[in-house]
């Protein structure tokens, strides 16, 4: 286990987990039109980055899994959309989506930070070595800014969002 | 900026709005910073005295304008102010200024997100305000087809109407033109499924459902085309479906959904289910023959083309005056 190793499983965990949530938090607040699709959008970005970490990882001996699909969420999406719709029109889920968006945006953020890392990590082996391998380094600057758009969007959605929502508690 | 002056008296007892807004407005007491009337303006013409004084040192600068130039042989273009008189016949002729990171007030968005660009990355992104083309990566449809709504919808105009046929559908000939609603479908489609022409169909999505006779057009497979100007007020039940009134509205059954950077709604798509309510009597569907929902070139022949009539046409003489602007009268 190396530097690199650390943090492209950090990264195979928490865009997984981000993933998830995102998808999670779409089918909470169905009710919410630009949440729910969004969040289903920006998912894709991370699902993508598990995707190409998984493929990344083969080469510095990892076997991380792929994540699973949007489809395999199957009962628990319907069940939520459901729930979400016969609540989605009282004060309460307002303060639950702030609560949300609050919550991928610190997970989009840790990714961001292990992705600096990975691009330090990065340029630091390479400087160190005469082989040049540029992999991680492709990964990493393709990968982290739509992290970093992940972050500004939960960021703007607080914004517009929280004036009405907090003012009418 | 042109002027249009009043046209007719409002019907009956109905106030112009002006009026109502000014009436409100006194009603409300609504006063400005030093206490006195915050609407201060009784016409037409003293309210636009005070929006040129808004508009002063702006981009679309009026304080140049007056009813009196505005009533000489043509429009005037802003700006319009002490450093042009007689209006500003084209702009940015040295450039923009207004996109400069020192300047604008707005920094763009995420196209794809909607979130707001700070300044911090715009001044980086753009440091001398220049134009700036933007890309979005493809992101696939937020709702595909499948089996139960194998089709995709697309909702869109006819040429012979402008949006909810207040105006063109009292048109005769515009309204014979394109009558009522109609569903586009492609020729390989409506075989597929043995529907022809002038049948009766229902088009339903998640969100509701229409019903329209059918026009076989060289639309692209697995689409489906229904014109969006057609609601209810014409109709015998005035604002919606009912017992004897089927749906026809076509943005009731397109996707709750809208562009996260614009806030424009998606009138436009959903995924759709085709089914045969009917079989047609033999008549064609009210769709016109020319321009997009012209019948397909593969399928059989007999649907009457769509003409104005002798009502329609119009004859010109030779010489037409021509009204334009004269140099000397300015």
């Amino acid at each position: 286990m190396n530097g690199v190793t650390l943090a492209l499983r950090a990264l195979h965990h928490g865009e997984k987990h981000l993933a998830e949530h995102l998808t999670a938090v779409a089918g909470r607040h169905r009710t919410e039109h630009e949440i729910h699709h969004v969040a289903t959008d920006v998912a894709l970005w991370s699902r993508e980055h598990v995707r190409r970490l998984a493929d990344t990882g083969h080469h510095y001996g990892l076997d991380l899994g792929e994540a699973p699909d949007a489809s395999d969420s199957g009962v628990l999406t319907m069940l939520r959309e459901k729930a979400a719709e016969a609540v989605g029109r009282r004060p309460e889920p307002g303060l639950l989506l702030l609560r949300d968006l609050r919550d991928l945006h610190l997970g989009a953020t840790e990714n961001s930070l292990y992705w600096e890392m990975l691009a330090q990590a990065a340029q630091a082996a390479q400087a160190a070595q005469a082989a040049k391998d540029d992999r991680l380094l492709t990964l990493a600057s393709s990968c982290h800014p739509q992290t970093l758009r992940q972050m500004r969007w939960t960021n703007t959605m607080i914004k517009n969002l929280g004036p009405q929502i907090l003012t009418s508690l | 900026m042109h002027l249009s002056d009043k046209a007719v008296d409002p019907p009956g007892e109905a106030k112009p709005d002006l009026d109502i807004f000014l009436d409100y407005a006194a009603r409300m007491g609504f006063r400005d910073k030093d206490g006195g009337p915050l609407v201060h303006w009784h016409d037409p013409e003293s309210a636009f005295e005070a929006w040129k004084r808004c508009s002063a040192g702006r981009p679309c600068d009026y304080t140049g304008l007056t009813y009196g130039k505005l009533r000489g042989p043509s429009g005037i273009q802003w700006p319009c102010n002490e450093h042009a008189a007689q209006g500003t016949e084209r702009l940015y002729t040295d450039g923009i200024s207004w996109a400069h990171p020192d300047v604008c007030e707005n920094y763009g968005k995420d196209l794809v997100t909607g979130a707001s660009d700070s300044v911090v990355e715009y001044r980086s992104l753009n440091p001398d305000g220049k134009a700036m083309i933007k890309a979005a990566a493809y992101l696939p449809l937020h709702e595909m087809p499948d089996e139960e709504h194998p089709f995709q919808l697309t909702t869109g105009r006819t040429l012979y109407h402008f949006h909810t046929r207040t105006k063109t559908g009292r048109a005769p000939q515009l309204n014979a033109a394109a009558p009522d609603v109609w569903v586009e479908v492609s020729a390989a489609d409506a075989a597929e499924r043995d529907l022809n022409e002038g049948d009766l169909v229902e088009v339903s999505t998640p969100r509701g459902a229409l019903r329209g006779r059918l026009r076989v057009t060289d639309i692209r497979p697995g689409l489906l085309f229904v014109p969006f100007h057609y609601g209810y007020w014409d109709t015998p039940a005035g604002h919606g479906p009912d017992g004897n009134t089927p749906g026809r509205a076509a943005n009731e059954t397109t996707i709750t959904d809208w562009d996260p950077a614009s806030k424009q709604p998606l009138f436009k798509t959903a995924a759709a289910a085709l089914t045969l309510v009917e079989r047609g009597d033999g008549r064609a569907a009210p769709a016109p023959t020319t321009t997009a929902s012209a019948p397909s070139r593969t399928g059989k022949a007999g649907v009457p083309p769509t003409e104005g009539g002798p009502t329609a046409r119009v004859t010109q003489s030779g010489e037409a005056p021509w009204h334009g602007r004269e140099e000397g009268l300015r």
